[in-house]
């Protein structure tokens, strides 16, 4: 079977999975400030490939996600640089996760 | 914690030597004691060992349904100590010295943003999904112009 991340690299590009915290204790903000900075990461490094080594292409950059996920890469488009050009939002939930109750 | 693994071990003990455990409980002799910790060292030494030597080298994800390399990669330090990975997938190309441009898919897992990591819930099932124009769950919003670039959704 052909996964979607085999489809991703066939076109050649390459494609992150990052770790997020989860929230309690995590706060939204900071769940918010790991998807910064990974993205920063991602843009400001040279990264491994098989044989070879890479960097991003210009702001060439992609984000998607699928329900949380989906709101991550939401909050991707809103607050990371270099600023996604396309979002894959895949049935992305959303929800009132700046209120108290979770802070 | 440390106390915890000790009363562990004294019951582990008290079922190897038959003994009851009340009359165990506290009165390991001191060589008994020993072995215990050394064991306990030992067994934690090499799960750490194989832990640190998993990151920063190639990997086949089996586990998503793919046969893609990645590299573990650690993005950030949180209280300058504690790691916070990303995996890195990069296409299969001809080797060379040079550092090379490739545009980037960044992926988020889902969870109610309270469960999952950076292995678990990549939606394989939703292959072909795309294709059908009814679907209305997901969507793709692009935000900028693509230039020439592929679309990676049909």
């Amino acid at each position: 079977m052909i996964s979607e991340i085999d489809r991703v690299l066939s076109l050649r590009y390459a494609f992150v999975y990052a770790d997020y915290r989860l929230l309690i204790p995590t706060t939204g903000e900071e769940i918010i400030e790991d998807i910064q900075d990974a993205f920063r990461f991602v843009a400001n490094s040279k990264l491994p490939g098989n044989g070879y080594t890479f960097k991003l292409d210009g702001d060439g950059i992609a984000v998607s996600g699928n329900s949380a996920g989906g709101l991550c890469a939401r909050l991707a488009t809103i607050h990371a640089r270099p600023r996604p050009k396309v979002l894959i939002d895949i049935y992305g939930q959303g929800g009132n996760f700046f209120v108290s109750r979770y802070h | 914690m440390t106390h915890m693994t000790l009363t562990y071990h004294l019951r582990v003990f008290t079922v190897m030597s038959h003994r009851p455990y009340h009359e165990t409980q506290y009165l390991l002799s001191f060589s008994e004691y020993i072995v215990c910790l050394t064991l306990s060292v030992k067994i934690f030494k090499l799960l750490s060992s194989n832990i640190s030597r998993k990151e920063h080298s190639r990997h086949t994800a089996h586990t998503l349904e793919t046969m893609a390399q990645y590299t573990t990669l650690e993005y950030k330090k949180l209280n300058g100590s504690e790691p916070v990975l990303m995996d890195v997938y990069s296409p299969t190309l001809a080797p060379t010295k040079d550092v090379i441009s490739l545009p980037i898919v960044m992926f988020f897992h889902g969870g109610a943003l309270t469960v999952g990591h950076r292995r678990s819930y990549l939606p394989n099932w939703l292959k072909g999904v795309f294709d059908t124009p009814r679907n209305t769950v997901s969507r793709i919003i692009y935000l900028n112009d693509l230039g020439n670039r592929p679309c990676v959704v049909p």
